[in-house]
């Protein structure tokens, strides 16, 4: 039982045809998928992108003596300047209350002899960045947030010292130096708190 | 006198033709009607054939499938959800299962492999412009193109290394959906995760320990996290805050080991020094960070800075 001759020879051609594209099949399987690799590391600064939400919640969840709300309410960050950028980007302009909020990049310049200039609502010094023992002394009972991140910045004079715990970035909260700066904790950031360590 | 005359002769035409064609098979009858150009009616006949007399024939079976590949080309080759091709995949796979004789074999094997070969475009196609919809239909084109493949002989070795491929590809396909927001809301976020990295591992089941395989997992994984701390802003509650950082840390925790391991794989890769030293900081350890940048600045000083 044979096919006829006149579609056998029209296949035996083709079979050459499709013999070529097994062959195609097969260099399109080694060079169409993409070989390189998929994506790149985002290295968008996760830590900063965490600790500007924590700054803003610090300073829109406090209160501050009267006299701290009249102007601008700022923000001073020292030394971190994808901790600037994130704030900038994000949150510079929103309400603290019936004040705007104004973030402000300062060197370590800025804070070598002293508190700087203007007069800064919370005060976010990086590690390494400022003298924390000296700059709480000279700031005295100014209604500033001091914050740090760094081993042992309550006992430095920080009011406010992130810290790590499981990986995560958390804080602690020294509420005399708050009481001694006039500054009403917040409940909700209070319950966040985490011990010194 | 000239009509009757012209209908005697027309009848011994036929009649001469019908005895020509009686005793033929249906496989003959059907390709002399091919060759003729009637291809519905030679259609007609090897269908009938095939469901009948000829159901046990491989040759009519591969009649069958022929035709219904050539009405593919001519009809369907831009669809790729083709009835046309899947009936002939299907008449090819019963003649082949009938046991052809040597030529047919051979013939059978040419046309399965273009067969194939279209389904694997096809599944490529989808692979292109991915969205996850279009998933279904396109691992069901892959598996009738790894079918078509093992009938035809490959090796189980390179039939494994095949899937495997295929799946980091479904893994990176699923990954550049939620790196370029092409999914929308939570859940459908959450599936297209789940199933980039249920790809990813299928493919490293396959073939442990595969460079690329790790790479993009952990990319995949870390990146993600790094997506949902984006979305943090002046709306973000400090309880959401601490729950979208706990979901975070949870994917930078999972993505570690597996950017180390690819670390492990090929420790001259600069992308992996960059991979652990930006998840070692996303996690807060800066002195396994700045280790792995150390290292990184290092590889790069001696590459000459490329």
């Amino acid at each position: 039982m044979r096919v006829a001759q006149p579609i056998r020879s029209v296949m035996s051609r083709r079979v050459l045809r499709w013999g070529a594209l097994g062959l195609l099949v097969g260099l399109i399987w080694a060079f169409s998928l993409p070989q390189s690799d998929g994506g790149k590391v985002d290295d968008t600064d996760t830590i900063a992108i965490m600790k500007a939400n924590f700054l803003f919640h610090f300073a829109a969840a406090n209160d501050w003596p009267e006299e701290a709300k009249v102007g601008t309410f700022r923000i001073g960050i020292v030394g971190n300047e994808r901790l600037v950028e994130e704030l900038v980007d994000k949150y510079a302009m929103k309400p603290i209350r019936q004040q705007v909020l104004e973030i402000v990049q300062l060197d370590k310049k800025d804070v070598q002899a002293g508190p700087p200039e203007p007069f800064c609502h919370v005060l976010y010094v990086e590690e390494g960045q400022g003298n924390l023992a000296m700059l709480s002394g000279a700031l005295r009972d100014a209604p500033t947030m001091l914050v740090s991140h760094q081993p042992g910045g309550l006992s430095e004079g920080a009011l406010i010292n992130f810290v790590t715990q499981s990986n995560r970035l958390r804080f602690s909260i020294d509420p005399e130096e708050a009481k001694r700066r006039k500054l009403l904790i917040g409940n909700k950031i209070l319950s966040w708190a985490v011990a010194d360590e | 006198m000239k009509g009757p005359l012209h209908l005697l002769v027309a009848m011994m035409l036929v009649l001469g033709w019908q005895a020509d064609v009686v005793g033929q098979s249906a496989v003959s009858r059907a390709v002399y009607q091919w060759d003729a150009g009637l291809t519905d009616r030679a259609h007609d006949i090897i269908s009938t054939a095939v469901a009948g007399e000829e159901s046990e024939n491989p040759e009519a079976w591969y009649v069958l499938g022929f035709f219904e590949k050539e009405f593919y080309k001519a009809e369907e080759r831009t669809d790729p959800e083709s009835a046309r091709r899947e009936a002939a995949w299907r008449a090819f796979r019963k003649a082949w299962a009938l046991g052809p004789d040597e030529e047919t074999q051979r013939e059978l094997e040419a046309a399965l492999g273009y067969i194939g070969g279209t389904y694997f475009q096809d599944a490529l196609n989808g692979l292109r412009g991915f969205t996850p919809a279009a998933f279904d239909g396109m691992s069901e084109q892959f598996e009738v193109y790894m079918a078509v493949e093992e009938m035809l002989g490959k090796s189980p070795q390179a039939l494994k290394i095949q899937r495997a491929e295929w799946e980091r590809q479904l893994g990176l396909a699923f990954g550049n959906c939620l790196a370029n927001e092409r999914v929308e809301g939570e859940g459908a976020e959450q599936e297209a995760l789940a199933a980039a990295v249920g790809h990813y591992e299928a493919s490293l089941a396959l073939e442990p320990g595969h460079y690329s395989t790790l790479y993009n997992l952990a990319i995949t994984l870390y990146n993600h996290g790094v997506r949902q701390l984006k979305r943090i802003g002046p709306e973000t509650s400090m309880f959401e805050l601490m729950e979208i950082q706990d979901v975070c840390i949870a994917l930078f925790e999972e993505a570690l080991p597996v950017m180390q391991a690819a670390h492990e794989a090929k420790p001259e890769r600069l992308e992996t020094l960059k991979g652990l030293m930006t998840i070692h900081y996303a996690l807060s350890q800066p002195t396994e960070s700045d280790r792995y940048k150390r290292e990184l600045e290092e590889a790069i000083r001696k590459s000459g800075g490329k």
